[in-house]
C-alpha cells in the first residue's frame, strides 16, 4: 500500500538520514540530558584560554567572623566596649546605634614571605598565606542567611536560578563521563535556602549536584541493589526489551538516550564509591587531611576535603564542601552567642583539613589548575549588643573577607579593605558576582556569554552584575 | 523606493490639519515610545545633547547637527540614523519599514510639528508609557477572544469532531496527514493514565477491549472521568500551577500545616467538575463570596479553602521590622503566583519598573500589592458552623450541675480542711500580699492574746494596700478593650472557642488527668469553656491606633497557645510566645512606637488557629510530636489596659476584705473560724453567680492549694466528669486554613521607587490591570476593603482575554503534554505563540458557553481524532513539523514522577486508594529535627505520591529525581529530565526495591504452575497490552539464568521470591513501563 511507507517509524527515518543526526545524537548522550531541547554548552565556552579547571568551594556556612581571621582591625580593640553610633548603623549589618565595639578574639600575625596577616584562629590556613588571594571587600545585598546562600550560590538572593556549581558544569562539561560534573561534599547539614543552593533549576539536570555525604550511605541509589551479575543480566533483558519499545514509538531518541543512561548508571555504581572509598591513601596523607581524628565532625570534614583532591584528580569540575553543625544552632558558624567556643570549634573540624588540601593539591601540582575558595555566605558585626563572657557577633554583609588559593589567584595579597572598624566595604568593594566573574575568566568562560535561555530570556549566572577583577590574578 | 501610501482616511497632501493629523497618528507615538527614554527631558542628560521631545529641540539637534530639516530627508540625521546609515536608532533595533517611510514622508512634507514648547518631565513619563502601552496591548493574547467558525474540511468522516477540523485544517496548509489511530490497547492505557494517573486495571483493558458498540470510547472517557482518582490526577497538575508546598522553605523550613486542605479542596473540586470560573472567584476571593459552596458530607465552606492559594510558596520567618524585605518578598511570592496561574503573565516583572515588554505599569504592580496587603494574612476556620452544635449543648447542660457539686464538696471542704493546725503547717517562706494564705501567715505563730492586735493591724495593711494600688491603678492605666461583655469594636475574631463570652466563674473541665478543674474564667473570652479542642483567633484593631506606649493583657492559656504580634502581615512572625499559666496574669505589650507607618496588630491564638504553628525549632520551647499533633489549646483574656510605662497594674486586694469585716477574732480558733466563714462565702456567691473578678482570682489562688477537692474520681464528681470527657471527644478538631481575610479598611500600597522598599513614592489606589480590565484608564477599585472581590470578578469574567484562554490551554497541555501555547504560564511577549491561535479561541469561547466545565471540554477533546491518533510518524512530518507543533501524531511521553510513583504502588499490589488527609513525609536517609526533615516510611503508606510532603528545603528525591518541581514558584510546564540518576533511582532506590518485592510476594501466591503464565500476567498488568509468545519466551530465558545465578533449582522456580522480585524490578525499570503511547 502507498500510504504505508509514509509511517516509517523515527529510528529508520534517522538512520537514512545524510546528516547522520542519529549518531550525532548518541555520542552526545553520556554528557548530557538528551531530554533537553537545548544543544550542549560545548559551542558557548572555550571563551579564551582557560587558567584553570576546577574549583573547589569550602564554604563556611553560617558567617566566619571576617574581624576575627583575615581583616586585623587595631582600632577595633582599642574602642572596644564604646557605643558605635547612628554613623555606623546600617541595612547591611544587624544593628543599633547602642551596640558596642568588640574587638578580636584573636591574634593576628603577619604570615609567610608576603606577611598577609591571618589570625590564631586558623593556624595551619595561615601556614599557606603565601598561597592565598584574600578578599576583604566583599559587600552582600542583606544580612540574611538564606538570602546570602542563595546569592553566592546562584547569583540570586531568591535562588530560583542554577547554582554555580552547576554552571560550571554545564558550561565545561565533564572530563569523566563516570562521575558528574558537579559534587557536593556534604556533612549531613543542608544550608540555609535548602537544596536549591545546589540545584541545577533550569539548566540540564544532569549539571545538578551529586550529594556525597560523610557518613552513612555516601550517594542514594548507588549501591547495586543486585549482585553484579544479576544486574547485568537485568540489563541485557531490558535491552532487548526496550530496543523493541524503541522501535514502536515516535520517541526512539529519547528511550534509546534513557537506555543508555543504565549503561552510564551501571559504571556509576563503581566509579563514585571507589572515589569515596579513601581507604588506599597513604598514612601520611590521611594525617595531614586529619581523616582519623577523634573528633567525629573533623574527621567527616577531613574525609571530604580529601575526597574533593580524588574527584578533582579525576576531572570533576566543581565540588562543594559543606560545613557539619556543631551544636543546636542556624548554621555551623553562626555565633550569635559563644563566638570563642564555637569559632574554635568550627576552626578546629576545618582548619587542618583546607589546609592540607591547598597543600596536597600543591604537591601533585594541581594547584595551578584548582581554584580553592574559603567563603561563607556573610561576615560576622565588629559589633554586640553587651560584652559578656559568652559574648557573640551577629549578621554583616557590609565588608567580609573570602580567599582564593590556585588556579592563578595571586597568592599573599589582600584586596579591598573595610573601615578602620571593619564595618564597612571602604575600599574596592566586591559583589559575589564578581567572584563568579573572575573565577569564570579563570575558567576560560565569559560570563557574560555563558547563557541559556529560559523563559525567553538569555539568563546567566551574574545577570546584569559582575567584573573580571584583574587585580585578583597574578 | 516604494511610496509611503496614504491611507489615513481623509487624509490630503499638503492640508495642514492632515499634516497635524499625520503627525499625531504616525510620529508622536513612535517618538514617544521609541526616542523618548534617552532624547527627552525625561533624561537627564539626553543622549548626544539631542532632544526629540519639542519641535526646536529635534530642529536644533545634538552635537552632531540637526536631527531634523524640513523639506530636506537627506539633511535630516534622525532618517540616517533609523536606517543604521550614521547612528543605530533605536540601538540594537532597526524600526520596521514602513515607519521609517512615514518618517521619511513626513519630513519631505515639511515635518510639521505642533509641539511648540518642550513638555514637563511629569507629563512626559505617562506619555511615553501611553505610547508604549499603546502598541504592547495589541499583543495577541489581549485581545477580545475572537468567535471563531469552525473550518470546513473535505471528506468530513465520522469519528471527526470539530477541533480535529481545525487541526486537520492546519496540517493540510503544511501538506501533512494526521496519523491513523492509535490501537484501543494503547488508547485505553493513555486515557487512564492521563485522567487518572494510575494504570488501568486488567478489568478496564478487558472491558474496553471487548466493547465493540459504537460507544465504546465514549463509555470509556466518562468511566475515567467519573473515577475519583480523576481529582487526584488534575489536583496535581494545579498544584504545579500554584506552587503547592507543605513547608515555607527559606532557613526553617516552617511547616505550611494547614495546605494539606487545599489539596484536598482540589481533589474535591475536580472530582465535582465545579465551573472553573467559580475556582478562580474562591481561590482569590473565597472568603468573601456572598454565596459560598459549601459541602454538607464534609461540613465545610469549600469556597473558605480556596484562598489558602496565597499562602503557599516560600514564605519567610520574620518582619520587616527586623529586616525590611520580608513581608515585600512574601508579597511579591503572592503577586508571581496570582499573576502566572490565573493570568498567564509575569506581573512581578513590573516589581521594580515597568514592565520590559508587556503592557504592565509599574504602578499596577503595587496597585494589586495594594488589595493583598489590605486583606490580613492570616489562618481561619473552614467549619460549616454547627459541626459540634450536639455535642457543645449537652456539655452546656452538664456544666451547672457539675458546678453545683463543685460548690457543696468545696464548702464542705473549707469546713474540714481549713482549721488551727493544717493552718500552722503553711510553709514559712514569706506568702505576698494577695496570696490568699497571706492572712493566716501573719497570725499563725502568735500566741492567743496577741491575735487581737494582730488582726487590726493585717486589716489596716490590707485596706491601705488595696486603696492604694485601686488609686494608683485609677491614675495610671486605662481599660482600652473589655471582653467581659463581648469582643470589643474594632477586634476580628475567627473560631468556635469565640462563639460565646463567658460568664464570671465559668470553668473549662480537663478532658485527661486526675484533677479536673484548674482554673476559673474572668468574664469574657475563653476558648476551652466546652472543649480545648475548640479554636480561636483573636485580632486587634491596629495598634496605631492605640494611644499608648505599652498595654498589660490580663490573660490566661495554655499548651502553645499564642500571643502574636503581627508586622505588616508577616505572619511567620518571631513575635511569638506562647500562654503558659492557666491562672490569669497581666502580660506587658508594647504597641507601636517608632513603627507607626506599620500595619501591625495582635493575635491571641489557639494552636490550630495560629499560621505559625508549630513554629520554627527554636522559638518557644522545643514541642514534642504530641504537642505538635494535639489540637489542644486554650487562652482566655479578660481585659485590656493602657498605660505610659513597662509595668502591669497592680494587685487589688478587694476579696479579702469581707475577712475583716468580721468581728475581731480573740484566738487563733476564732481567727481560723473567720477564714472558713469568709473562704464559704466566696464559694457561696461563685456558687450564686456573684462573683466579683478578684475573687474568681483568689478562688484560682484557692484551686492550687490543698484545700479543696479536684480529684476526676471524688464520688461526687466522678461521673459528671466522665460524662463530660466522653461528650468532649466527639468534638471534631477544627478545621482552619492559612489564608487572607478583610476585615480593616483596605490600605493603598506605597510604589518603591526601582523596586527598592527604601525608596517610597507615592500610594497607588488599589486596582487593576487596565488591559485586562478593559479599561482605558489605570483601573482602580471604588471599594472600602481590599478589593479582592472585584478583582476575582474581574478575572473570573468571560470578558477577561486571558483567563479562559489559559485554562484551555492549560487542559490542553494536561492532554497533550504540550500547549497550543507551550508556555503554559505565560501568554506575554516573552511566551511561545500559539500554534493554532484560531482553535485556541474556539475552545475558549465553547468552554465559557459550556460553564467554565472542565471535564465537558476535556470529553471534547478526548472524543477528537487528534487525541486517538496513533504515535507513528512519518518522514515527511518530521521534516516539516519535528516538534510536532501542528499534532501529526500523538507524542509519546514519560510518566511524571507522581505517576511513576503511582504505577508502581498500584501493579505491585501496594496501593492504598483512599483520598485525602496529612500528608506523609518522604523517605529519607537522614534527619533533620530542627528543620522538620523527618522520614517517612519506604511506601509512602502505600498511598499515591499526590500524598508525599512536598518539603521545600529539601524535596522528596524520588520525585524530584523524575522532575516533579520546585515548590517555590508557580511552575507551568514541568521539565522532563533524562540522566543517568533516574537509571540509577530506578535500580536501587528502596522504593523500587521494595515495590519489587511486594509484587513478587503477591504473584508467588498466584496458584500459577509455569514461569510462562505468570510473566503473561505481569507483563499485561505492567503494559496494559497483549504479550506475545516470543516476548514471554524472551522473559522466561531471563528467569531461567536468573535462576541459575541465584542457585535457585528448577522445581523452587515458581515460589522463589528473590527471583519473581527480579522479574518485578526488571519490569519496572523498562522503559515500556514509564512511557505512554
Amino acid at each position: 500500500m502507498a500510504n504505508q511507507r509514509m509511517y516509517i517509524n523515527r529510528r529508520q527515518y534517522l538512520n537514512q538520514s545524510s546528516l547522520g543526526f542519529g549518531m550525532m545524537a548518541l555520542t552526545s548522550l553520556l554528557n548530557q540530558d538528551a531530554g533537553a531541547a537545548k544543544p550542549n554548552a560545548a559551542g558557548q565556552i572555550a571563551h579564551h584560554a582557560a587558567k584553570a579547571k576546577h574549583v573547589i568551594l569550602c564554604f563556611m556556612d553560617g558567617g566566619p567572623s571576617h574581624v576575627d581571621t583575615f581583616d586585623p582591625k587595631p582600632e577595633l580593640a582599642r574602642q572596644e566596649g564604646k557605643a558605635i553610633g547612628t554613623e555606623n548603623v546600617s541595612v547591611l549589618s544587624q544593628s543599633v546605634a547602642s551596640r558596642v565595639w568588640l574587638g578580636a578574639r584573636w591574634k593576628f600575625r603577619n604570615r609567610g614571605e608576603s606577611g598577609l596577616p591571618v589570625s590564631d584562629l586558623l593556624p595551619n590556613i595561615a601556614r599557606h598565606a603565601d598561597d592565598i588571594c584574600v578578599v576583604r571587600s566583599m559587600v552582600g545585598k542583606q544580612p540574611l542567611h538564606g538570602q546570602q546562600a542563595l546569592l553566592m550560590h546562584t547569583g540570586r538572593e531568591t535562588g530560583r536560578a542554577p547554582s554555580w556549581g552547576s554552571w560550571v558544569s554545564y558550561g565545561l562539561g565533564t572530563e569523566n563521563e563516570n562521575l558528574p560534573g558537579y559534587v557536593l561534599l556534604n556533612n549531613d547539614w543542608i544550608p540555609n535556602g535548602g537544596y536549591e543552593n545546589f540545584a541545577s533549576a533550569f539548566l540540564p539536570a544532569n549539571n545538578a549536584a551529586m550529594m556525597i555525604r560523610a557518613k552513612g550511605k555516601p550517594v542514594d541509589n548507588i549501591v547495586p541493589a543486585d549482585e553484579r551479575a544479576i544486574q547485568r543480566r537485568k540489563l541485557d533483558l531490558l535491552k532487548q526489551q526496550d530496543a523493541a519499545f524503541a522501535s514502536n514509538t515516535a520517541s526512539d531518541i529519547e528511550i534509546n538516550a534513557a537506555i543508555q543512561n543504565y549503561e552510564k548508571a551501571f559504571l556509576m555504581q563503581s566509579s563514585v564509591p571507589a572515589i569515596a572509598d579513601v581507604s588506599d591513601e597513604p598514612e601520611y596523607i590521611r594525617t595531614m587531611y586529619g581523616v582519623d581524628s577523634k573528633h567525629e565532625l573533623q574527621s567527616y570534614y577531613s574525609l571530604q576535603c580529601l575526597r574533593a583532591r580524588r574527584l578533582v584528580e579525576r576531572g570533576v569540575r566543581f565540588v562543594e564542601i559543606t560545613c557539619p553543625l556543631t551544636h543546636y544552632n542556624n548554621s555551623p558558624w553562626d555565633q550569635h552567642a559563644n563566638l570563642v567556643k564555637y569559632h574554635n570549634e568550627n576552626a578546629l573540624i576545618t582548619d587542618q583539613a583546607v589546609a592540607a588540601l591547598i597543600q596536597d593539591l600543591k604537591q601533585r601540582g594541581l594547584l595551578d589548575e584548582t581554584i580553592v575558595i574559603w567563603a561563607g555566605e556573610m561576615g560576622r558585626t565588629p559589633h554586640t549588643p553587651r560584652i559578656t563572657e559568652t559574648v557573640g557577633r551577629d549578621h554583616h554583609v557590609n565588608g567580609y573577607s573570602i580567599f582564593m588559593a590556585g588556579g592563578g589567584f595571586k597568592g599573599g595579597t589582600a584586596y579591598g579593605g573595610t573601615d578602620e572598624f571593619g564595618n564597612k566595604s571602604v575600599e574596592n568593594p566586591l559583589l559575589v558576582q564578581d567572584i563568579h566573574a573572575t573565577v569564570f575568566h579563570q575558567l576560560g568562560i565569559d560570563h557574560e556569554r555563558l547563557t541559556y535561555k529560559f523563559g525567553g530570556r538569555n539568563v546567566s549566572l551574574t545577570d546584569v552584575h559582575g567584573n573580571v577583577v584583574q587585580d585578583l590574578l597574578a | 523606493m516604494t511610496l509611503p501610501l496614504l491611507w489615513l482616511p481623509g487624509l490630503v497632501r499638503g492640508d495642514s490639519t492632515g499634516e497635524v493629523e499625520f503627525f499625531e497618528k504616525k510620529i508622536r507615538p513612535v517618538l514617544v515610545r521609541e526616542c523618548y527614554e534617552c532624547h527627552s527631558a525625561a533624561k537627564e542628560e539626553p543622549g548626544g545633547g539631542l532632544r526629540l521631545d519639542f519641535r526646536d529641540g529635534a530642529r536644533k539637534g545634538g552635537e552632531s547637527g540637526p536631527a531634523v530639516v524640513p523639506g530636506d530627508v537627506s539633511a535630516s540625521l534622525l532618517i540616517s540614523a533609523m536606517r543604521h546609515e550614521s547612528f543605530e536608532m533605536p540601538p540594537k533595533k532597526k524600526l520596521d519599514q514602513l515607519i521609517i517611510d512615514d518618517f521619511v514622508r513626513w519630513i519631505a512634507d515639511g515635518a510639521v510639528d505642533p509641539r511648540n514648547n518642550p513638555p514637563e518631565e511629569v507629563d512626559l513619563a505617562s506619555s511615553i508609557w501611553e505610547e508604549t502601552f499603546n502598541e504592547r496591548k495589541q499583543w495577541w493574547s489581549f485581545q477580545p477572544v475572537q468567535s471563531i467558525d469552525v473550518p470546513r474540511t473535505r471528506h468530513a468522516k465520522t469519528g471527526v469532531n470539530d477541533i480535529d477540523r481545525f487541526i486537520v485544517a492546519q496540517l493540510r496548509k503544511n501538506r501533512l496527514l494526521p496519523s491513523p489511530r492509535a490501537t484501543k490497547e494503547v488508547l485505553i492505557r493513555r486515557l487512564a493514565y492521563t485522567l487518572t494517573g494510575l494504570p488501568p486495571t486488567t478489568e478496564q483493558v478487558d472491558r474496553f477491549l471487548n466493547d465493540r458498540s459504537a460507544e465504546a470510547w465514549e463509555t470509556a472517557i466518562e468511566q475515567f472521568l467519573g473515577d475519583q482518582h480523576f481529582g487526584e490526577r488534575f489536583a496535581r497538575h494545579w498544584m504545579d500551577v500554584i506552587r503547592y508546598t507543605d513547608t515555607y522553605g527559606y532557613e526553617w523550613d516552617i511547616p505550611a500545616s494547614s495546605a494539606w486542605r487545599y489539596r484536598d479542596y482540589l481533589i474535591r473540586a475536580f472530582n465535582d467538575d465545579i465551573p472553573f470560573d467559580q475556582m478562580v472567584r474562591e481561590q482569590i476571593a473565597g472568603d468573601l463570596l456572598k454565596e459560598p459552596r459549601v459541602n454538607q458530607q464534609f461540613m465545610v465552606n469549600e469556597s473558605a479553602i480556596g484562598p489558602m492559594f496565597y499562602q503557599l510558596g516560600e514564605h519567610r520567618h520574620g518582619d520587616s521590622s527586623e529586616f525590611e524585605g520580608i513581608h515585600q518578598e512574601m508579597l511579591d511570592n503572592k503577586i508571581d503566583a496570582f499573576s502566572k496561574a490565573f493570568q498567564g503573565i509575569t506581573i512581578a516583572c513590573a516589581r521594580c519598573h515597568d514592565h520590559k515588554l508587556d503592557p504592565i505599569a509599574q504602578s499596577e504592580y503595587y496597585a494589586l500589592a495594594g488589595v493583598f496587603m489590605s486583606s490580613r494574612w492570616v489562618r481561619n476556620t473552614v467549619d460549616l458552623p454547627g459541626v459540634n452544635d450536639n455535642p457543645i449543648a449537652e456539655i452546656e447542660r452538664l456544666k451547672p450541675l457539675l458546678k453545683k457539686r463543685m460548690a457543696a464538696v468545696w464548702l464542705q471542704d473549707i469546713q474540714d480542711n481549713i482549721t488551727v493546725e493544717s493552718l500552722g503547717m503553711l510553709p514559712e517562706s514569706p506568702l505576698p500580699i494577695g496570696d490568699i494564705n497571706y492572712p493566716w501567715q501573719k497570725l499563725y505563730k502568735l500566741e492567743d492574746a496577741e491575735i487581737p492586735a494582730a488582726w487590726q493591724a493585717l486589716k489596716e495593711s490590707m485596706t491601705t494596700a488595696d486603696k492604694e494600688a485601686r488609686e494608683f491603678n485609677a491614675a495610671n492605666y486605662k481599660v482600652l478593650f473589655d471582653f467581659s461583655n463581648g469582643i470589643p469594636e474594632g477586634w476580628d475574631a475567627d473560631g468556635d472557642g469565640l462563639a460565646k463570652v463567658v460568664p464570671r466563674g465559668d470553668f473549662q473541665i480537663l478532658p485527661t488527668g486526675p484533677q479536673f478543674v484548674e482554673s476559673l474564667y474572668l468574664p469574657g473570652i475563653a476558648t476551652a469553656s466546652i472543649s480545648s479542642r475548640l479554636n480561636g483567633a483573636l485580632r486587634s484593631p491596629f495598634l496605631s491606633t492605640i494611644e499608648t506606649v505599652h498595654v498589660s493583657v490580663l490573660s490566661a492559656g495554655r499548651d502553645q497557645s499564642a500571643f502574636r504580634r503581627v508586622i505588616d502581615n508577616a505572619f511567620l512572625t518571631e513575635k511569638q510566645t506562647y500562654f503558659d499559666n492557666p491562672r490569669y496574669q497581666w502580660k506587658v505589650m508594647s504597641t507601636s512606637k517608632g513603627m507607626e507607618h506599620r500595619r501591625i496588630f495582635y493575635e491571641l491564638a489557639t494552636k490550630t488557629s495560629n499560621p505559625n504553628f508549630p513554629p520554627r525549632v527554636g522559638l518557644g520551647k522545643k514541642l514534642t510530636d504530641q504537642e505538635m499533633q494535639s489540637p489542644r489549646s486554650w487562652f482566655a483574656v479578660n481585659k485590656i489596659v493602657g498605660q505610659v510605662g513597662p509595668s502591669p497594674p497592680k494587685k487589688e486586694l478587694s476579696a479579702f476584705l469581707p475577712l475583716f469585716d468580721q468581728s475581731v477574732p480573740q484566738n487563733k480558733a476564732e481567727a481560723a473560724q473567720h477564714v472558713r466563714d469568709w473562704l464559704s462565702g466566696v464559694i457561696l456567691r461563685w456558687r450564686d453567680e456573684e462573683s466579683t473578678d478578684d475573687e474568681i482570682q483568689l478562688l484560682n489562688n484557692l484551686l492550687v492549694t490543698a484545700w479543696i477537692s479536684k480529684n476526676s474520681d471524688h464520688p461526687e464528681f466522678k461521673e459528671l466528669v466522665a460524662n463530660y470527657r466522653a461528650l468532649e471527644s466527639k468534638i471534631q478538631t477544627p478545621k482552619t486554613v492559612n489564608t487572607l481575610e478583610d476585615f480593616d479598611d483596605g490600605v493603598n500600597y506605597r510604589l518603591n521607587i526601582r523596586g527598592s522598599y527604601y525608596e517610597l513614592g507615592d500610594a497607588v489606589p488599589r486596582g487593576y490591570l487596565r488591559v485586562l480590565a478593559g479599561d482605558s484608564e489605570p483601573h482602580a477599585f471604588d471599594v472600602n476593603q481590599s478589593g479582592r472581590l472585584e478583582l476575582a470578578e474581574l478575572v473570573a469574567n468571560p470578558e477577561n482575554p486571558l483567563t479562559a484562554r489559559v485554562y484551555v490551554n492549560r487542559i490542553w497541555h494536561w492532554l497533550f503534554g504540550a500547549g497550543i501555547v507551550d508556555t503554559p504560564s505565560n501568554f506575554g511577549k516573552l511566551g511561545g505563540a500559539p500554534s493554532h491561535p484560531e482553535l485556541l479561541d474556539w475552545l475558549a469561547t465553547q468552554f465559557v458557553e459550556n460553564g467554565w466545565s472542565t471535564k465537558h471540554l476535556m470529553r471534547e477533546i478526548l472524543m477528537s481524532h487528534t487525541w486517538r491518533q496513533s504515535g507513528v510518524v512519518s518522514k515527511r512530518a518530521l521534516d516539516t513539523d519535528p516538534t510536532n507543533r501542528l499534532l501529526h501524531h500523538f507524542p509519546t511521553q514519560r510518566l511524571s514522577a507522581e505517576c511513576i510513583g503511582d504505577a508502581m504502588l498500584a501493579v505491585s499490589g501496594s496501593l492504598d486508594d483512599k483520598l485525602f488527609g496529612q500528608p506523609i513525609n518522604p523517605y529519607r536517609t537522614a534527619e533533620n529535627d530542627m528543620k522538620y526533615l523527618f522520614s517517612g516510611p519506604v511506601d509512602n503508606n502505600g498511598r499515591r505520591m499526590i500524598y508525599t510532603k512536598v518539603t521545600i528545603m529539601e524535596p522528596a528525591k524520588f520525585l524530584s529525581t523524575f522532575n516533579q518541581p520546585d515548590p517555590k514558584i508557580p511552575t507551568g510546564r514541568r521539565d522532563l529530565t533524562n540522566t543517568p540518576i533516574q537509571a540509577l533511582a530506578l535500580l536501587n532506590d528502596p522504593f523500587v526495591v521494595e515495590m519489587a518485592n511486594n509484587w513478587s510476594t503477591e504473584v508467588t501466591e498466584d496458584g500459577n504452575s509455569q514461569p510462562e503464565d505468570r510473566l503473561y500476567h505481569m507483563l499485561r498488568e505492567a503494559y496494559s497490552r497483549d504479550i506475545s509468545l516470543e516476548e514471554v519466551s524472551k522473559w522466561k530465558s531471563a528467569v531461567e539464568d536468573l535462576a541459575r545465578l541465584h542457585e535457585i533449582p528448577p522445581t523452587k522456580i515458581m515460589e522463589s521470591q528473590k527471583l519473581w522480585a527480579d522479574v518485578a524490578h526488571a519490569i519496572f525499570n523498562s522503559k515500556e513501563f514509564i512511557y505512554v503511547r
